[in-house]
């Protein structure tokens, strides 16, 4: 792993957590290192990848589900899939029913950071 | 995706490997191929030098730490400022620990900044100055980011 390739997936899962509504905070920044650091793991495949849907996030590793992290403060309705580089909407019943990537693009997702309360600081 | 938040860049001898940009790639390339391409038809020791300007610009690469708003990356580590439970700084030793709440430890140290005077006696200075400054924007930001995280000094 290149210094470069950190900063690229740093930023994507950055992005990928901002798309979900998640207000920055403990719990948001502990779930986005563990989620950098399986991405950039040596082990992974270039084919492995985030998906979320329906307030969790899961890893997938070789087309299996290897880690499950639910996100209840997640605010986003949509299916999303996240690499170590891109990130994009994806069919969410495309997905669940044929298991299949439908890639929608970013255009319809907010990616800045969502407006951080005190109380999200704090907690 | 947007662009990427401003990181505050600061050279440092981190242990881990570099990063080099596309360009200094291209860079590289191209001089080793002209350095190779004149050595071969002069055939002299003189061309023969050349191939010290790809060298040099492999070896040259910049060592970085970026400071950005929410976490810090330096070579293969990231630090989130909201993750750090406990900093203890030891401004004599020249080491500011950041202690995560994954267990994980990330050492700033003083020697590790690159040697930007000849003088001896200013050098000990410099790296202190980008020592101080760097380590307060540190604390600055794991305070902003994690109310909870405790600084230490030693």
């Amino acid at each position: 792993m290149h210094p470069q390739d950190l900063q690229h997936t740093a930023r994507t899962v950055e992005c990928f957590l901002n798309a979900l509504r998640l207000e920055d905070g403990p719990a948001r920044t502990e779930l986005e290192e563990t989620l950098v650091l399986w991405l950039v793991d040596t082990a992974r495949l270039e084919d492995d990848h985030l998906i979320y849907e329906a307030c969790a996030i899961s890893c997938y590793s070789r087309g299996h589900v290897t880690a499950y992290y639910e996100v209840p403060l997640a605010r986003l309705e949509k299916t999303l899939w996240c690499s170590a580089r891109k990130l994009s909407e994806i069919d969410g019943p495309t997905f669940s029913q044929h298991a299949q990537l439908v890639m929608r693009g970013t255009g319809g997702l907010v990616l800045t950071l969502p407006k951080t309360s005190n109380k999200a600081i704090k907690a | 995706m947007t662009r990427q938040p401003a990181f505050t860049r600061f050279s440092y001898q981190h242990a881990d490997g570099v990063s080099r940009s596309p360009l200094r790639i291209w860079f590289t390339g191209t001089s080793l191929l002209i350095a190779m391409a004149t050595t071969a038809v002069l055939a002299s020791a003189f061309a023969a030098v050349l191939l010290a300007v790809p060298l040099m610009a492999w070896l040259a690469t910049p060592r970085q730490l970026l400071v950005g708003p929410r976490y810090l990356l330096c070579g293969n580590t990231i630090v989130y400022f909201g993750n750090v439970k406990r900093m203890t700084l030891s401004p004599a030793l020249g080491k500011l620990r950041l202690e995560c709440t994954s267990g994980t430890a990330f050492v700033l140290e003083r020697r590790r900044f690159p040697r930007s005077t000849r003088t001896a006696e200013n050098l000990l200075k410099h790296k202190t100055n980008r020592f101080e400054r760097l380590s307060a924007m540190v604390i600055e930001r794991v305070h902003a980011a994690s109310a909870n995280a405790v600084l230490i000094t030693a």
